[in-house]
């Protein structure tokens, strides 16, 4: 055949991948050993199709850690799904019928439907809830889409109810003008003092102030980091001051967006097990309105969510939270004062600046000791002591305040512990003071924890020296000239593709594939390898004070749950610490056995770092103090000798070659020793945890105070 | 109640990385991507306790997924707010980079896939993408709402451009090389 036709593309790969039918695959196969074209092409796509599946086999994600979690999240709901009988599936959104009909209640239900047959007789029988959500998201999308900025005032009331009633009532104002993304919102007390208050004038600024941090006004970052929905209120321990705290951290989380009551009843409405229920609601002034409600009972939890709408127009009114455990019960209601459109030319762009009076008393230094400090009255037991202070540790240790962050846990005579420290800023000073405030509203630490953070901005206004240096950020070096930065431009030049240091996916090595870029690709990877290096010795650090601090106590004096925080604390540092570990070897590892010339195997006489040979690392009979303080040791090495090489510390051109060499001989066992190191933690862990009892060990992380 | 966990259990296993990867492209962002397919494999269960008879429950999930990733994109269009996090996969090990200044995370580059994957349309990427997570064209077609026939022809098409690519791609390498070694070093 001479003039022959050709298979498409589409045909070839179709059968390749086996898609055709037997005619046609019969033809195509004849064909393909007749013609050298579409066999070539084939082969092409085949082998594109092979290059693709290296590059989707390289990837890591979701990885197994995910995967887990998701695993169970998901069995977890899913049994919710599928247990929750005595609620009627979402799926079919209609009016709750009730579940059993006992004599009282029959009673009563049969005079409210003659009362209401009545009522509905002359009005019309009441829609479904899914109507009235539809209704109210529609009310509230009509409403929002206007060109306009919305001014909206609550009534707050937020109450206890049982063991005792406990209320508190306060009025939040707040200005959102989503066109331009400007934001404002002001919580105050009825007495008009102001008690949280951001401001955002425009996208790029964010004024807060604060009553509880003692800071006064000052200025936050632009974007607030995590995204908080109304409902989380009811993810709460009903107790009025975790309801505040919690209240707080929505206040802040607010976006330019105006509050929509409709939008979370409906995200609320969509979880499992949810029963949405409609009645009518009384009115004052005469009006129809619903009330509509979703109801999610679970594990001894119950949570109720209502929303009274008008019935004519659906524009809500009130709104309000109600939870309740076995013991406790708690409300939040908003009511809504005002909720209006206001055209922008008649907005005042004042509103969306912080007040004047309050930009003029700036920073007020004010002491720092804050929450509730209540003096400890009775002695209080030490193993209540133990748990309140592994409590603060682990929710720092959260908050990640563990790594270079100066703040302190300290246990003082007569039963107090006090948290003090000094952090960056405002913003950092406000989010732990939230944090340790819930902590402080548990239960269990009796009251006495005594807090003095202070931000670097009120010691300056206080003329004090901070107690510590602040490491702020890690050292970055750019102008030095380094022994080893020819060598090492050398190397990136010869090596211009991310290199072999750059094992790993994504990580974006450096490339210096023009000769322009290969004085900023030296930076960048000297920058990298120290932050990397700085990161393990920060966790290195970590591991060794909580290896002084209950290393030497025997392990008896601590409850099984300060164990247990112990633990995962341990574990979370020794895995990072790996994990940097073998980040800066995959990262130095190629590029010192070429630059360094001098053959250094892994033989070559590593200088012993802690005085003990690598295998013993995984000496058993150590204790788990021990090996963190090796583990510390084997960091702090790394740490000096990266900084001498990358850093510029006062090493002398001829000396170079031993520095490569010894960071090369240090870096070998590395990886092993901790490695090594993890393994015998990991041991140790496992056999005290096996000798708890079973209860004591809660299944997952969720200590008091967790996030 | 068993037969339906059971029935998730198992597609779970089987089927959860891939579909977390195929909203994570289509999303860009880890936590929803993963919230997309929670929800999509929780509709498959309330549906299962419903009593639906669904006959192809993989191309089931899928599509639900397919419209949960394009509404919930709509509304954050509508609501002015970008997508996108740092817990991306493309920089790897968040943890990990800690003190790594965000600067220096951002400055890493595309992955290769990612990079590849840019002279695709939509349409073909999606191809792409289901087909190397393993499914046969009549589940792609009926996932896309598509004939099988147009799979292959897109299949075929992207195949095609992604192979020029990543010739001219590897060519400009080379080319950037050899001018890098005529030009007297900067330091």
């Amino acid at each position: 055949m001479i003039f022959q036709n050709h298979y498409s593309d589409a045909t070839l790969i179709s059968y390749l991948d086996g898609e055709l039918s037997g005619r046609m695959e019969r033809r195509v196969q004849k064909h393909l050993q007749t013609c050298w074209k579409c066999r070539t092409r084939a082969a092409e796509l085949e082998q594109q199709v092979h290059e693709l599946e290296r590059a989707f086999a390289a990837q890591t994600f979701p990885g197994p850690s995910r995967i887990d979690a998701a695993r169970r999240r998901l069995f977890e709901r899913c049994r919710t799904v599928l247990e929750a009988r005595d609620w009627q599936p979402l799926a079919h959104w209609s009016v709750q019928p009730p579940r059993r009909i006992r004599l009282a209640p029959a009673l009563a239900a049969a005079a409210c439907v003659v009362a209401l047959g009545l009522w509905f007789g002359l009005r019309g029988p009441a829609p479904e809830a899914v109507e009235i959500v539809a209704g109210l998201q529609e009310f509230e999308r009509a409403a929002y889409s206007e060109p306009a900025a919305f001014h909206q005032v609550f009534r707050v009331e937020m109450a206890e109810i049982r063991p005792r009633r406990r209320k508190r009532v306060s009025r939040v104002e707040i200005w959102s003008d989503p066109g331009r993304r400007r934001h404002a919102a002001r919580w105050e007390e009825p007495g008009g003092e102001l008690l949280y208050a951001v401001w955002r004038p425009d996208p790029g600024r964010r004024w807060v102030y604060d009553r509880a941090t003692a800071a006064g006004l000052y200025p936050a970052s632009a974007e607030s980091a995590e995204r908080v929905s109304i409902i989380d209120l009811a993810a709460q321990e009903p107790v009025l001051e975790q309801l505040e705290a919690a209240f707080l951290r929505w206040l802040r989380s607010g976006d330019w967006r105006p509050v929509r009551f409709g939008s979370a009843f409906y995200a609320f409405s969509r979880r499992d097990g949810v029963a949405l229920r409609v009645e009518p609601a009384p009115t004052a002034g005469g009006g129809r309105a619903y009330r509509l409600s979703a109801l999610q009972a679970s594990s001894g939890r119950r949570v109720e969510l209502v929303v009274e709408v008008d019935a004519e127009t659906y524009r809500p009114r009130l709104q309000y939270i109600r939870f309740e455990t076995a013991q406790r019960a708690a409300e939040v209601r908003f009511v809504v004062e005002r909720s209006e459109a206001v055209r922008r030319e008649f907005l005042r762009a004042a509103v969306f600046e912080p007040d004047p009076r309050l930009r003029k008393r700036l920073p007020a230094p004010r002491p720092a000791v804050r929450p509730r400090e209540r003096p400890a009255t009775r002695p209080r037991p030490a193993a209540e002591l133990e748990r309140t202070e592994m409590a603060l540790r682990y929710l720092l240790h959260q908050h990640r305040s563990c790594l270079g962050e100066p703040v302190e846990v300290v246990r003082e005579s007569g039963g107090r512990i006090r948290v003090r420290g000094v952090v960056r800023d405002f913003e950092r000073k406000a989010e732990l003071l939230t944090a340790l405030a819930e902590l402080q509203a548990a239960p269990f630490t009796g009251g006495g924890v005594e807090v003095e953070i202070r931000a670097i901005g009120e010691l300056i206004e206080q003329n004090l020296p901070p107690e510590e240096t602040v490491q702020d950020a890690p050292v970055r070096v750019y102008t030095s000239r380094l022994p080893i930065r020819e060598r090492l431009a050398a190397y990136l030049r010869k090596h211009p593709a991310p290199g072999p240091e750059a094992e790993e996916k994504g990580e974006g090595g450096p490339t210096a594939a023009d000769p322009g870029n290969v004085g900023e690709a030296v930076t960048r990877f000297s920058n990298r390898v120290i932050s990397l290096a700085d990161g393990a010795l920060a966790e290195a650090w970590a591991l060794r004070r909580l290896a002084e601090r209950y290393g030497s106590a025997p392990r008896r004096a601590l409850g099984p749950e300060s164990r247990w925080l112990l633990e995962v604390m341990v574990r979370d540092h020794m895995a990072a610490l790996v994990a940097r570990g073998r980040r800066v070897r995959g990262l130095l590892g190629p590029v010192l056995a070429e630059i360094g010339g001098a053959g250094e195997g892994p033989e070559s006489g590593a200088p012993s770092v802690a005085g003990r040979p690598p295998g013993a690392a995984a000496d058993p009979a150590a204790s788990w103090s021990a090996a963190c303080l090796q583990a510390f040791q084997r960091a702090k090495r790394m740490h000096e000798l990266v900084h001498r090489l990358f850093a510029g510390e006062d090493l002398p051109e001829d000396r170079l070659d031993a520095a490569v060499g010894e960071l090369a001989a240090a870096l070998l066992p590395l990886d092993r020793e901790f490695s090594g190191l993890e393994e015998q933690l990991h041991r140790e862990l496992t056999r005290l945890g096996r000798r708890q009892p079973p209860s004591a060990r809660p299944e997952a992380p969720q200590p008091p105070g967790s996030k | 109640m068993d037969e339906a966990l059971q029935k998730v259990c198992e597609l779970f296993e089987s089927w959860y990385s891939a579909m977390v990867r195929y909203a994570w492209r289509a999303t860009g962002s880890v936590e929803l991507a993963e919230e997309v397919v929670q929800e999509a494999f929780l509709e498959f269960c309330r549906a299962a306790r419903a009593g639906a008879r669904i006959a192809n429950p993989k191309a089931w999930i899928l599509c639900v997924i397919r419209h949960q990733v394009s509404k919930r994109l709509s509304q954050e269009k509508d609501s002015g707010i970008v997508i996108g996090s740092l817990d991306d996969p493309r920089f790897p090990h968040p943890d990990c980079l800690g003190q790594v200044d965000a600067a220096a995370a951002l400055d890493l580059e595309l992955d290769d896939v990612t990079r590849l994957f840019l002279v695709l349309s939509r349409r073909e990427e999606e191809v792409v993408l289901l087909r190397i997570e393993g499914l046969k064209y009549r589940e792609i077609a009926s996932h896309l709402g598509i004939a099988p026939k147009t799979v292959g022809t897109l299949l075929g098409r992207a195949l095609r451009k992604l192979r020029a690519a990543a010739q001219e791609d590897r060519s400009r390498r080379v080319k950037a090389g050899k001018v890098g070694n005529d030009i007297p070093e900067p330091l």
